[in-house]
């Protein structure tokens, strides 16, 4: 159950960034920028909106450092989180704000292609999209969880600071929503294997 | 190398989802292994922040903020150079 923060020197990096030490900056950037990229592009699903908001992220992290307004002393993963949490939420409501104002040709535009049908549905290489497909039918309290766990390498322990819910409940609502995708992974494979299609109503 | 991130809480995921389990944690691993293919995130970030760390500016002005302020280059390439006239613009 322990996170990546309970490392000795995690703490040790942070004085040092903190202190105007470049070096310690880096390192600190080299352990989390991709876990940050990875969450924002499994929300997003576009490379250049998940790297402005990973930059973003790290510039407000730069920022709380530099002028010792660090304040999470012990949990720096989940505020880390929480901030790139926030920025992900804040693109979607604008996101949001634009498609409902644009018009029903660049709707149409901005619909994803429909996939080609996974030749081997069980194989890896075919279950990945399909898993992405299924985690689209997730509410966003589920996929949320399933995101910070995987995409951002939390701990549960970790989850539960961040959302300030206990362990308990937080494995619960994973353990439904791992369910959900299996069940729905099973349905699309049985479908496929019926139909010759990955089609799912 | 990126580690397998979850690995620690493997023992608390029921048995018979773990298979689901791992296929999320592939998933992820394919979107983390994405970041290198923008060549460079990591030194672009860093070129963009150093200066927050090193200089203890005052925050840097909200992204959108630094877009309207006509600080914005339209290609995520130039990303940096945004993040570091939005710094600018906060000193």
């Amino acid at each position: 159950m322990e996170t990546t923060e309970t490392q000795p020197d995690l703490a040790a990096l942070l004085v040092a960034a903190s202190r105007g030490d470049e070096s310690a900056w880096r390192e600190i950037l080299e352990r989390y920028t991709r876990r940050v990229f990875a969450l924002a592009k499994s929300r997003c699903r576009d490379v250049d909106v998940a790297e402005e908001l990973t930059q973003s992220v790290f510039v407000t992290v730069a920022a709380k450092l530099g002028q010792g307004l660090y304040t999470e002393q012990g949990r720096f993963e989940s505020w880390l989180f929480r901030v790139t949490m926030n920025r992900v939420r804040d693109h979607a409501r604008r996101l949001k704000r634009h498609v409902t104002t644009t018009d029903s040709d660049n709707l149409i535009a901005q619909r994803p292609a429909p996939a080609e049908p996974p030749s081997d549905p069980d194989s890896t290489n075919e279950r990945l999209p399909a898993l992405r497909r299924a985690m689209d039918q997730l509410s966003d309290a589920d996929r949320e969880i399933i995101e910070l766990r995987h995409h951002g390498g939390l701990s549960f322990k970790g989850m539960a600071e961040l959302l300030d819910e206990p362990v308990g409940t937080l494995l619960a609502r994973h353990h439904r929503a791992l369910k959900k995708l299996k069940e729905w992974m099973e349905k699309v494979s049985s479908r496929t294997t019926d139909h010759g299609t990955h089609e799912v109503a | 190398m990126e580690p397998a991130m979850n690995t620690h809480d493997i023992d608390l995921i029921p048995a018979d989802l773990r298979d689901i389990d791992a296929l999320l944690t592939q998933a992820a691993a394919e979107d983390r292994s994405a970041a290198p293919l923008h060549a460079g995130l990591n030194s672009r970030i860093f070129e963009a922040t150093r200066h927050g760390i090193a200089a203890r500016l005052p925050a840097p002005i909200p992204f959108d903020r630094a877009r309207h302020a006509g600080a914005v280059r339209p290609l995520a390439s130039h990303a940096p150079l945004r993040l570091a006239a939005g710094l600018a613009l906060a000193a």
